[in-house]
């Protein structure tokens, strides 16, 4: 399981990635994995509200639906529209190709209750042995 | 994610080591603990099509039918008869049916898969139905014969256009098969009963050994780089783009065979001799139509359509509801099947699925997705 140490993490198993007064979000290697191939990602409207811990967007594999949690409040300033073309991106590139979209926190202290990368990955390994 | 408690009471197949070795994620499904995937959903359905995919499908109630004494392999038959509308009877050694139980309300109790051979006839049930099943056949015919559950036994399908050739390798008698048709031969020296079918659209074999023999010839298989691991993910894709449906999705006890559109399981003797579980209400619809259909559907978007979802038309009149669908990888786009009231069925027809406070707009679509290659000698 990749989880790079730079990023922040929700128990939701979202990534987040701190640009200047923005966030880049996207899902985990895990929560990838997990998923299996991704054929659909439904991308939320620009300028859409979305509320910390809340469900916002979907994402599809072969057999299933789940929902994407916004890891923090704000709006919605871009989205990776690649994804429209190209789900399978989520599978192949969690962090980078197959981010989904960024969110414009409107508060700044969100961000401290996000776990860092060794947290998180000790957060997979607990919630995997439940 | 977390490891589900019930899995201590699954059932393995013996094919259950091979599974981690192969890097299988493992899900629990009807009772067993089966390979969902390998190396992805979507890398393994393309394979089956384009090459050879090989499935573990140990966990079907394999069932011998076998005369008791002063029966014969023909009483037997026709004692199956009367829980099913298919042709036992006309059945010829070394022959496959594809057949259904009905009950008293023509409602479906299963489909299986019904073949003979000199000594006895043998059922393959859908693993979730076997139990009940089970108690079916021992109502409606434990008089005439004993009925052996085969857990001594495991099966594999190995489907696709290059199953022939593959296999061809360990018995070239098997090229000689027609589709449907069965024959038993060593492959490996292993003794196996090796029959022309499947259920994926492709042409392929279905492989049954003794349990003890299949993870050595099972192995001996997946070492040719024309075959990959499949797993429960591609099984349920590449049947519902060949249209073929599921037991507890698109077939159940309130479907009936006409409904689902599987009369072609019914021959001309059975709907003239009548006879079987429910024929009342089966031979009306066939002299008289049905209310609903089994159709396919298409999506208009690249989004799937899911099971559960309900269908309008475009008036917003609800004509029915989806049992199956998903993600179709060989037709790069959304495939799924459902019923809707017949005046709704009409090649094209538009609709609008309705799941999770969402719209999906979708059209009446015609089955297959992707088209059987069976052979047939």
């Amino acid at each position: 399981m990749n989880t790079p140490t730079e990023l922040r993490y929700s128990t939701d198993h979202e990534w987040v990635r701190t640009e200047n007064d923005v966030v880049r979000i996207g899902i985990t290697d895990f929560a990838q994995d997990a998923l299996g191939d991704v054929v659909y990602v439904e991308l939320p409207e620009l300028g859409l509200e979305v509320h910390a811990n809340t469900a916002f967007a979907e994402i599809e594999s072969t057999k299933s639906v789940s929902d994407i949690f916004a890891p923090l409040s704000g709006e919605i300033t871009e989205v990776n529209s690649a994804l429209e073309d190209q789900p399978e991106l989520v599978n192949e590139d969690p962090y980078g190709e197959g981010w989904v979209c960024v969110i414009r926190p409107t508060t700044g202290n969100e961000l401290d209750a996000l776990m860092d990368a060794a947290s998180y990955e000790k957060f997979v390994s607990e919630e995997s042995q439940e | 994610m977390g490891e589900d408690p019930n899995l201590q009471n699954l059932r393995r197949t013996p094919l259950y080591p091979l599974y981690a070795q192969h890097g299988a994620k493992v899900a629990p499904f009807a009772g067993f603990e089966l390979p969902l995937s390998f190396d992805g959903v979507i890398s393994e359905h393309l394979a089956t099509r384009t090459s050879a995919g090989l499935f573990d499908v140990s966990h079907m109630g394999i069932v011998d039918l076998v005369p008791k004494t002063g029966q014969s392999l023909e009483t037997v038959s026709r004692a199956l008869e009367k829980i099913t509308p298919a042709g036992i009877a006309d059945l010829g050694n070394d022959q496959l049916q594809y057949a259904l139980f009905t009950n008293a309300h023509g409602g479906i109790v299963d489909d299986f898969i019904v073949s003979r051979n000199e000594s006895r006839l043998r059922l393959v049930l859908n693993a979730s139905q076997t139990d009940r099943d089970l108690a079916y056949i021992q109502d409606a015919m434990h008089e005439v014969t004993e009925i052996n559950l085969r857990q001594d036994l495991a099966q594999v399908a190995l489907q696709g256009p290059e199953a022939e050739a593959i296999l061809g390798l360990f018995h070239q008698g098997v090229a000689n098969l027609s589709f449907m048709q069965s024959v038993r031969l060593q492959l490996d020296g292993v003794d196996c009963e090796v029959s022309r079918s499947g259920y994926t659209g492709e042409d392929g074999f279905e492989i049954v050994m003794g349990s003890d023999d299949a993870p050595s010839l099972t192995n001996a298989l997946l070492e040719h780089d024309g075959i990959t691991f499949c797993g429960l993910g591609a099984r349920d894709t590449l049947r519902l783009e060949a249209g073929l449906c599921l037991y507890g999705n698109d077939l159940n006890e309130t479907t009936t065979p006409i409904e689902a559109r599987l009369a072609w399981t019914i021959p001309k003797r059975r709907r003239e001799e009548a006879g079987f579980a429910g024929y009342e209400i089966i031979l009306d619809q066939i002299a008289n139509g049905t209310q609903r259909t089994r159709v396919g559907i298409s999506s208009i978007t690249k989004r799937p359509i899911r099971e559960g979802s309900v269908l309008f038309d475009r008036k917003g009149t609800e004509v029915g509801f989806v049992t199956s669908g998903g993600f179709g990888p060989t037709r790069e786009a959304p495939v799924a099947m459902g019923y809707v009231d017949s005046g709704a069925a009409a090649d094209s027809s538009r609709l609008i699925a309705h799941a999770r406070d969402k719209e999906f707009p979708c059209q009446i679509a015609a089955m297959p997705f992707v088209q059987h290659k069976y052979k047939r000698n």
